[in-house]
C-alpha cells in the first residue's frame, strides 16, 4: 500500500513538473531545422518576458520543412506561427493558410523592413507575413588551395566578378586528383544548393532566361528555352564532361563541408556561410561576386524567410506577440550574429556596423542593392519548385539537358492549370 | 452450419472487419472517390470523371517511367526474398540454442524501424565516405557509386528489402514446417528417401498455402514500398528509383495534386489486386494438383 502511495505522489510530482504553468497558452511553432541551441538562445529573451506563453517549437530539417509544413497546414490542427519560404506566401495564400496582418502593423514598424522584403510578404495587395531574413550568393574560395596550385586569387571587390566562363577554367585547374583513383581530392567548385531554383535558375537568368511567365502560371517556353537549355548544358558539363563538381551533394551543409574542409576550392555559396565558415579556421577564405555569363546580365539570388500566423490559430494574440518579437530587431541581431542569416531590417545593419563592416559582407550588401532577382511570384512555387529541382537533379546525374526541362515544363505546366 | 454458429462467426470476426473497413477498405473508397476530382485549387474539387486516369494513360511519362521501375523493383525483389526466406528457413529448422540464436539474428531486420534502418544503410553505402565502400576498397574493388548511380541505386533498394524481408517470411516457412506431420518423413526415410528428396517432395510440396500467402504478401509489400525510397533516393537519380507510392506520395504532398496521387494509388491497387489473383491461382494450380 505504502508503495502504491510512493507511485500516486511519484506520477503527480510528474504531471506538475510537466505541465506549463496555469492558465498559459501553449503556442505551436514550426521552424526550420537551425541548430537547436541557437535557436533556444535566441529565443531566451521572449520565454523570460512571455511567462504566459509556452512555445512549442518544432525545428524540422529543409529537406522535410515544405513537405511537412504541406501535410500540417492541410490537416485541422495546424501550427499557431510557422516559418515560410519568401516566395511560398503566395501559396499559402491563395489556399487560405496564412492570416492577413494588415490590421496588426502600423507603418511605422513595416518601415523598419527593406520595402522588397516587405513587397514579398504581400498577395494579391494584402500583408501575409513578416520578413524575418534575406538573402543573397556568392562565389566563397579557399585562399590556401589557390596559393598551393599557383592560381590567381579571385577578385573581391564589390561589382567585380568573374565570368562563369572562367570560373569553369580555374575550377578545371583546381580539380585534383592526385591518386588517380577517379575521386578527386579536391573538387574546383561546388554549389551550396545544387538543385534548388534559387541557385540555379539565376545562371539561365544571366543567359537571359525568364523563370516563369510574367503572370505566374505558364513555364513552357520559359524553363525550356534556349537560355535555360543553355545555361543547364553549362550545369551538366560542370558534373559530367568536365567533372569538377561532385554528384550528388544535395544538402547545404554537406557541401559546407567539403569546401570548409579544404576539398572543394570553390562554393556557391549564401550569406550565413561568412558566419558559418569560422567553424573551420584552418583555411583562409575569400568571396568573389556571383559569376555571370559572358555578354549575359550580372544578377544574384535573393529572398528569404518569413513568418506565417495560421489563419485557423485561436491564439492570435500570443502569435503575434511572437511573430513580432521573431521579427523586431533583438531577435534578428541576435540570429545575424548566432547563425549569419543577412537581416531584412535596416536597424539592424545600422546597429551591428562592425559585422556589417566585413568586406564578405560587403560584396553582399553590394548584391541584394544592385543585383538581385527575386524568385518568380506564383501561387504555385511549391510545384514549380519541385519539379525544376527534380529536373536538375536528373541534369547533374547526366540526363540530357533538353528532354529535362522539357519534360519539367510539361509537369510544371500540368500542376500550374489549377491556378489559371 | 446452425444460426447460432454463423452468429458466433460474426461475432468474432467483427473486430478484424471493423478494422479491416475503417483504416483499409474506407481508405481505398475514399481515395477511389477522389481520384475522380479535379486539381485542388483555391474552390472546391469539381468532379471530372476519369480526366485523371486519361492524364495518367495518355500524357504523363513520368507516371509510365514509375510504373517500369516499380515492376522492376518488384519482379526481382521478390522472389530473391521469398527464395532467400525459404532458404534460410531450412538452413536455421529444428531444435537447439545456436539454431534459435540465429533465427533470432536472421529476424531481427524486420523488427527495425524501417527510417531507422534507411538511414544506417544510407550511411553504410555513402559513395564517398561509407562502410561499404571501405570493405570494398580493402578487398582490391574500386570504390561504387551505389544509390548515386542509375545502374545500382534501384539494385540497393532491391539488396535492402531482401535483407529486411527475408528474417521475417522465414519465420511464415519454418511454422509452415512444423505444421507437416513427423510421420509423413519417418514414413519416407523407411522408403530409402533422402533428406534432399525429402525437402523436394515433401517439405516444399506441402508447404504450398504457405508459399502462396508468402509470395502474394510480400509482392504487396514490394508494390507500395515508401519509406527506403523516400529517405534515401528521393526517387533519383534521373527517377531510377522513383516507386509508385512516392510518385504518389509526390504528386499529394508536393505537387499538390491529390487527384493524380489518388488515381495512381487505385491504379496500383488494381494491379496489386490482379496480380495477387493470378499468382494465388498459379500457385494453386502449381502446387496442388
Amino acid at each position: 500500500m505504502r508503495r502504491f502511495t510512493a507511485l500516486i505522489i511519484a506520477a503527480a510530482a510528474l504531471v506538475a513538473v510537466s505541465a506549463p504553468a496555469i492558465g498559459a497558452t501553449t503556442l505551436e511553432v514550426v521552424w526550420m531545422g537551425w541548430p537547436k541551441n541557437l535557436v533556444d538562445m535566441q529565443l531566451e529573451d521572449f520565454r523570460r518576458a512571455n511567462p504566459d506563453i509556452v512555445l512549442d517549437v518544432q525545428l524540422v530539417p529543409f529537406n522535410q520543412l515544405f513537405q511537412t509544413l504541406e501535410v500540417r497546414l492541410a490537416s485541422g490542427r495546424p501550427p499557431d506561427v510557422f516559418i515560410v519560404d519568401g516566395p511560398m506566401t503566395a501559396s499559402y495564400a491563395e489556399r487560405g493558410y496564412l492570416m492577413p496582418l494588415d490590421a496588426h502593423l502600423d507603418s511605422r514598424e513595416l518601415s523598419q523592413w527593406f520595402p522588397a522584403s516587405v513587397e514579398a510578404c504581400r498577395y494579391k495587395g494584402k500583408l501575409y507575413t513578416l520578413p524575418y531574413a534575406t538573402s543573397s550568393v556568392g562565389l566563397y574560395f579557399n585562399k590556401d588551395i589557390f596559393r598551393r596550385y599557383n592560381v590567381e586569387l579571385l577578385p573581391e571587390d564589390p561589382g567585380h566578378r568573374l565570368a562563369w566562363e572562367q570560373v569553369a577554367e580555374i575550377a578545371k585547374r583546381l580539380t585534383i586528383d592526385a591518386s588517380g583513383d577517379g575521386q578527386p581530392e579536391v573538387w574546383g567548385l561546388i554549389i551550396e544548393q545544387c538543385d534548388r531554383p534559387y541557385q540555379v535558375v539565376p545562371f539561365a537568368e544571366s543567359k537571359g532566361g525568364r523563370p516563369l511567365s510574367p503572370d505566374g502560371t505558364t513555364s513552357e517556353g520559359y524553363v525550356n528555352s534556349p537560355a535555360f537549355v543553355e545555361a543547364a548544358t553549362f550545369y551538366w558539363k560542370l558534373f559530367n564532361d568536365w567533372k569538377v563538381s561532385p554528384k550528388g551533394i544535395m544538402q547545404a551543409p554537406i557541401a559546407r563541408e567539403y569546401f570548409g574542409n579544404g576539398k572543394a576550392a570553390m562554393m556557391l555559396g549564401a550569406e550565413w556561410n561568412i558566419a558559418q565558415l569560422r567553424n573551420f579556421s584552418d583555411s583562409e577564405f575569400g568571396l568573389s561576386p556571383h559569376p555571370y555569363f559572358a555578354g549575359g546580365r550580372a544578377l544574384t539570388p535573393t529572398g528569404g524567410w518569413h513568418v506565417g500566423i495560421s489563419s485557423k490559430t485561436a491564439k492570435r494574440d500570443a502569435a503575434l506577440r511572437f511573430a513580432k518579437y521573431i521579427t523586431g530587431h533583438d531577435a534578428v541581431a541576435t540570429w545575424a550574429k548566432l547563425f549569419g542569416n543577412a537581416p531584412a531590417r535596416r536597424d539592424v545593419y545600422a546597429s551591428m556596423k562592425d559585422v556589417f563592416a566585413n568586406p564578405m559582407w560587403q560584396t553582399l550588401i553590394y548584391e541584394m542593392e544592385k543585383t538581385a532577382s527575386p524568385r518568380p511570384v506564383t501561387p504555385g512555387y511549391l510545384e514549380y519548385e519541385s519539379v525544376l529541382k527534380e529536373a536538375f537533379s536528373s541534369i547533374q546525374y547526366g540526363a540530357d539537358p533538353a528532354a529535362a526541362l522539357d519534360s519539367a515544363a510539361k509537369q510544371i505546366d500540368r500542376e500550374l492549370r489549377k491556378y489559371r | 452450419m446452425t444460426s447460432r454458429d454463423s452468429k458466433a462467426a460474426v461475432a468474432f470476426l467483427a473486430p478484424a472487419l471493423i478494422l479491416l473497413g475503417f483504416f483499409r477498405l474506407w481508405p481505398a473508397a475514399r481515395s477511389l472517390a477522389e481520384s475522380l476530382r479535379g486539381w485542388s485549387g483555391a474552390e472546391a474539387r469539381a468532379f471530372v470523371g476519369l480526366a485523371n486516369y486519361r492524364y495518367l494513360f495518355q500524357e504523363d511519362p513520368v507516371f509510365w517511367s514509375s510504373v517500369q521501375v516499380t515492376l522492376k523493383y518488384a519482379v526481382i525483389a521478390s522472389p530473391i526474398t521469398v527464395a532467400a526466406a525459404l532458404g534460410l528457413a531450412f538452413l536455421l529448422r529444428g531444435k537447439g540454442r545456436r539454431l534459435s540464436f540465429l533465427r533470432t539474428l536472421c529476424f531481427l531486420p524486420s523488427a527495425v524501424s524501417l527510417s531507422v534502418m534507411a538511414v544506417v544503410w544510407g550511411l553504410m553505402l555513402d559513395p564517398y565516405y561509407g562502410l561499404a565502400n571501405s570493405i570494398l576498397k580493402r578487398l582490391g574493388v574500386p570504390p561504387q557509386p551505389f544509390l548515386s548511380s542509375t545502374n545500382q541505386a534501384l539494385a540497393c533498394l532491391i539488396l535492402i528489402a531482401v535483407w529486411r524481408n527475408a528474417g521475417y517470411w522465414m519465420m511464415f516457412f519454418l511454422a509452415g514446417m512444423e505444421s507437416i506431420p513427423k510421420e509423413v518423413y519417418e514414413a519416407s526415410a523407411l522408403d530409402g528417401a533422402s533428406s534432399q528428396q525429402q525437402a523436394w517432395r515433401i517439405t516444399i510440396p506441402l508447404l504450398a498455402r504457405t508459399m502462396s500467402f508468402v509470395l502474394v504478401a510480400n509482392t504487396t509489400f514490394n508494390f507500395v514500398t515508401f519509406a527506403p525510397v523516400f529517405i534515401l533516393t528521393r526517387g533519383g537519380p534521373i527517377g531510377s528509383t522513383n516507386l509508385l507510392m512516392y510518385e504518389a506520395y509526390k504528386s499529394a504532398f508536393v505537387y499538390l495534386d491529390p487527384g493524380r496521387a489518388m488515381a495512381m494509388s487505385s491504379l496500383t491497387l488494381l494491379g496489386v489486386l490482379i496480380l495477387s489473383i493470378v499468382q494465388l491461382k498459379l500457385a494453386r494450380a502449381r502446387f496442388e494438383c
